[in-house]
């Protein structure tokens, strides 16, 4: 911040779980300054980090490291099978308007399956050009298609606006790719009891090099940091993420 | 016979009276906030014992079938898997706050204060028009007016058997106590400027509990403390809170809200407050789900309903839609479109006769 703030609240969904595709084998985290913290879980299950700082600062420092083995699994067997329909409507950010709607049934999707969301994937990765900064956090699927390009909360929005137009439920996932870069997002699909990956950004089916941080209905749900404070600075928001292999990888 | 007499010649003695105690409603218009008392009528609409306690029996059933919808929809969800209620209009309904998900509030009561509208039709026969399960408000009002209506006519409430109202305080208060997670009770008040921030201020002094704002509350870690005058805190296990689901935590829900409690929701799921009436109660009192609640009488308590809704046609429905465009010009239209509200009442409609239009998605399907 530009000018010291206080009563900070925030509220971070940065802390990856282990599941069927993932293994969570180490995980410190370090976050300055703050009063005190506390952790659960949302309604998707993610996990929550919360706190607060009540006196000035200038600047808040949230760091978390670990070791997480990956490639367990291919898909995530849902959980509680009967609740994931929610999946299956669109959000505000997900709304389809006219174009998308047309666009979504020409795909003349039927069921589903893993070959049809590759077709999807695919003409999703076709329709964007790869352009940060022409978009926002808000930027809606429709506002992202229209212009036809966006990052890859944008390329995900748009495919989940796809698949949600014809009743397909598709969840948004946030987490990181092997390598340095940005927090990463993708799509999983619902298909036959298991969720499915796709990363429609690089136009690949999600495999090993992917830890998710969290899902839900759209990039709101996920949101890696969010808070509240008293003060009139104007922020500035860095994410970096470093994932490498580990040693005991290579020796495998 | 009700002896009126005594109570018609003290109407201006009583309108003076709630002009001293304040008893006020606030109304915004052209953007500037005005309060406005509270116009007092001494004429009683007079309702049997016999009545009252049929529409008590089925104000009872109604309330208790909504409670166990609104425990349903936010964890196991029988009720759409079995059809019943399609899940259209509970995913695509404003009202529905996902964050609730999985949570069950303190005691299991979801509606602990239920505002239920009853209209009494040409017919002799009560309908219920809607249901209020979020903030609903009003109930001091009366229990107000009664007090100064028994000082200024002793007579009349001597000569007649009149069911007393002014126990209300108590009743939310012990139903506050019954609730509480451990700690004391709090009133929750948006401030002044509230259209019923006569009703907060009167609620808090007759249950004895302090009337807070946002500044007075605040999270650390799993609890919420209230922090008195002398600077001291203390836990907090219960709050009455008149702000709505969307105002009450930044974290959570609108971002925007100053008259929130940062990370009070988060001490709620952790089950470590109770909040009257818990969040999400927006998908039971939703105006889709209005013309379901019937058959959610017949589902969980497998009773028949005692109060019937407004005839209501589900243009959702093959048979209701073409009864909907038959008659579309003496039916009162109402869409339930998300993330808006709005209502169009048409000159020619009665008041006993309502139509939802289902929108979404198959708005296109069902226009002719």
């Amino acid at each position: 911040m530009d000018s010291p703030v206080c009563r900070h609240h925030f509220t971070l969904r940065c802390v990856p779980r282990t599941d069927a595709r993932q293994r969570i084998l180490e995980l410190r985290h370090f976050l300055f300054p703050s009063d005190w913290l506390s952790c659960s879980r949302d309604q998707w299950g993610n996990a929550l980090l919360y706190g607060c700082c009540g006196g000035q600062q200038s600047c808040f420092e949230a760091n978390v490291c670990g070791l997480a083995e990956t490639g367990l699994a291919v898909d995530t067997p849902a959980e509680h099978p009967g609740r994931e329909r929610v999946f299956s409507f669109a959000t505000p950010l997900t709304e389809a308007d006219s174009a998308l709607r047309a666009f979504s049934e020409s795909l003349s999707l039927r069921t589903g399956s893993f070959a049809e969301m590759e077709t999807v994937m695919q003409r999703v990765h076709e329709a964007l050009s790869y352009q940060p900064g022409t978009t926002t956090v808000q930027t809606t699927a429709a506002e992202a298609f229209s212009m036809g390009c966006g990052v890859c909360q944008d390329y995900a929005h748009v495919m989940l606006s796809l698949l949600r137009a014809q009743g397909i439920p598709s969840r948004y996932a946030a987490g990181m790719l092997l390598g340095e870069g940005k927090s990463h997002a993708w799509v999983e699909v619902l298909h036959e009891g298991v969720w499915t990956g796709y990363d429609p950004t690089n136009c690949l089916v999600v495999s090993d090099q992917h830890i998710k941080l969290s899902h839900g209905r759209d990039a709101n749900d996920c949101a890696i940091n969010r808070g509240v404070f008293r003060g009139v600075a104007k922020q500035k928001t860095d994410i970096s993420v470093i994932v490498t292999e580990s040693e005991e990888r290579r020796l495998c | 016979m009700v002896n009126l007499d005594k109570l018609l010649k003290s109407t201006e003695d009583i309108n003076g009276l709630l002009a001293r105690y304040g008893v006020k409603f606030g109304i915004y218009k052209n953007g500037s906030f005005k309060e406005q008392l509270f116009p007092f009528d001494p004429i009683p609409r007079i309702i049997g014992k016999e009545e009252f306690s049929y529409l008590e029996r089925g104000l009872k059933q109604r309330v208790t079938a909504l409670n166990l919808f609104l425990k349903d929809v936010y964890g196991k969800k029988q009720i759409i898997s079995d059809g019943v209620v399609p899940a259209d209009f509970v995913y695509a309904a404003s009202g529905y706050l996902a964050p609730c998900e999985g949570i069950v509030p303190p005691k299991e009561v979801f509606s602990h204060v239920s505002g239920i509208d009853l209209v009494l039709g040409k017919d002799g026969v009560w309908y219920i028009l809607e249901d209020n399960l979020r903030v609903p408000s009003g109930a001091s009002y009366p229990t107000i007016v009664r007090g100064l209506e028994r000082r200024c006519s002793p007579r009349t409430f001597h000569d007649t058997p009149i069911e007393d109202n002014r126990n209300y305080p108590q009743l939310l208060r012990h139903v506050m106590d019954y609730v509480n997670t451990g700690g004391m009770n709090v009133v929750l008040t948006p401030g002044r400027y509230n259209a019923a921030y006569f009703e907060h201020s009167y609620l808090a002094e007759q249950m004895g509990m302090p009337l807070v704002t946002c500044n007075d509350l605040e999270v650390e870690g799993d609890t919420l403390y209230f922090t008195g005058y002398a600077g001291r805190k203390e836990r907090v296990g219960a709050v009455y809170r008149r702000i709505s689901d969307e105002y009450m935590d930044p974290m959570t829900f609108n971002p925007e809200s100053l008259i929130g409690i940062p990370h009070i929701f988060d001490v709620y799921r952790k089950g470590n407050v109770a909040l009257l009436n818990s969040p999400g109660n927006g998908i039971a009192d939703d105006k889709g789900i209005y013309y379901f609640v019937p058959k959610m009488i017949e589902y969980y308590l497998h009773e028949t309903p005692i109060l019937h809704n407004a005839p209501t046609y589900l243009p959702f429905y093959e048979e209701d839609r073409s009864y909907v465009l038959e008659h579309f010009d003496t039916l009162v239209i109402k869409d339930v479109a998300p993330w808006s509200s709005r209502t169009w009442r048409r000159p020619a409609a009665t008041a006993s006769c309502s139509a939802i239009s289902s929108a979404r998605r198959r708005r296109s399907d069902s226009a002719p």
